[in-house]
């Protein structure tokens, strides 16, 4: 459940470099652990979001929970879909789920983050 | 799970009112995170009585704010999910635990948390059960209106709501356990209409209903500790708030006593 090509951040989300933007998403085991989303506060689209720290958050089981940028840069697209149906990331959290769209500041950051088999093992010793 | 033998901190705060109580709970949030705190399992009431709104409920539709006023009631958002409470004859406890400590899905962590008010209940002699884990839904801007899972329910009515949030790997769990309940007021102050007080008085339950009476707020106090500190396996030991707690506190009443917060949606 954690495909090969995307990075993870131990915040449980993920990213999907193509070309100078990529896709940024939670993991499948996050939304597990959420459970069914009912609210996502998404940023707007021009923000900057700074690594590990919160760009927006969710609302699950009467729970919110802040999401973490996997890097820092700038948000180029939201997911406006999840506005009206944010139970699209329990169904697809890797796909139709994305959440935001972030322009990488700094590619460097990208050493911080895990592949599929480091993120695997993180949530095996959380 | 939370470890056998591990020490908490046991604050009771007594009453408040509803920008104090949440300002005090953020603040415990804040500062466990920052590793200067024990776990801590509080106790509150509300006074005077208030509304607490969900941390994304819209006001519109969902809270009558004259009613509110001319009850002298206040209104409050929370920092946690879920759906507008009426805190007037209630006991509000709070949890504040690292997600290290008390692991698990959220679900878990309302399972294992409802098992530590189950055994507080039972000390009071009242035997409630925990809700399905897909209890059903609903969209009624109440709490009480519907069990969410592993809620804490007697004879099949809502007896304890409870709410979270998760912020730098530290969980805030707080909830109400009504004393007395009042179907009408509480669709006064949240419906457009006076309709919805019949639903409540059908799904909803309080202590003075079940019991005949309301314990001394001393013993429910003591018999909730008694329940968390077996059902967790932890040491309660009694404490107060830190001092950057409390100017923590001072600083975020601001934020739960403005507009800015309390109707943002």
């Amino acid at each position: 459940m954690y495909p090969n090509h995307l990075k993870y951040s131990e915040e449980h989300t993920w990213l999907e470099l193509d070309g100078d933007a990529g896709r940024v998403g939670i993991t499948d085991h996050a939304q597990e652990a959420l459970g069914d989303i009912v609210f996502v506060e998404l940023p707007q689209a021009g923000d900057e979001v700074t690594q590990n720290e919160a760009f927006g958050s969710v609302e699950s089981v009467k729970s919110v929970n802040d999401l973490y940028a996997p890097v820092s840069g700038k948000v180029t697209e939201v997911n406006g879909r999840l506005n009206d149906h944010p139970e699209i990331i329990n169904k697809d959290p890797y796909g139709d789920g994305w959440i935001i769209k972030i322009r990488p500041s700094d590619l460097s950051e990208l050493e911080n983050l895990l592949d599929a088999a480091g993120y695997q093992k993180s949530i095996v010793e959380d | 799970m939370a470890g056998t033998g591990e020490t908490w901190r046991l604050l009771d705060s007594g009453p408040g009112d509803g920008v104090r109580n949440m300002a005090v709970d953020e603040a415990l949030l804040l500062e466990h995170a920052a590793g200067r705190t024990l776990p801590t399992l509080r106790f509150y009431r509300w006074d005077p009585p208030a509304l607490s709104i969900g941390h994304f409920q819209p006001v519109r539709g969902e809270v009558n704010r004259d009613r509110l006023t001319q009850e002298g009631f206040g209104l409050v958002r929370r920092l946690t999910g879920g759906r507008a409470v009426l805190h007037r004859a209630d006991l509000t406890y709070s949890v504040v635990v690292g997600e290290a400590l008390l692991s698990g899905s959220v679900l878990e962590t309302y399972r294992l948390l409802s098992a530590g008010l189950l055994a507080g209940l039972r000390l009071l002699g009242v035997e409630a059960e925990l809700a399905g884990e897909k209890p059903g839904g609903g969209t009624d801007p109440a709490c009480f209106a519907v069990p969410s899972s592993y809620e804490l329910l007697a004879g099949g009515r809502k007896l304890v709501g409870s709410a979270q949030v998760r912020r730098k790997n530290t969980i805030l769990q707080h909830g109400s356990l009504l004393l007395d309940f009042d179907p009408r007021l509480l669709a006064r102050v949240t419906g457009p209409d006076e309709q919805a007080a019949a639903l409540y008085r059908e799904r909803v339950t309080s202590l003075r209903e079940i019991l005949g009476f309301i314990p001394p707020y001393g013993d429910l106090v003591g018999a909730f500790a008694q329940g968390f500190a077996t059902a967790l396996g932890v040491a309660l030991v009694p404490g107060d708030l830190t001092g950057e707690e409390e100017s923590l506190a001072a600083r975020l009443a601001g934020k739960y006593g403005g507009d800015e917060w309390n109707v943002r949606c």
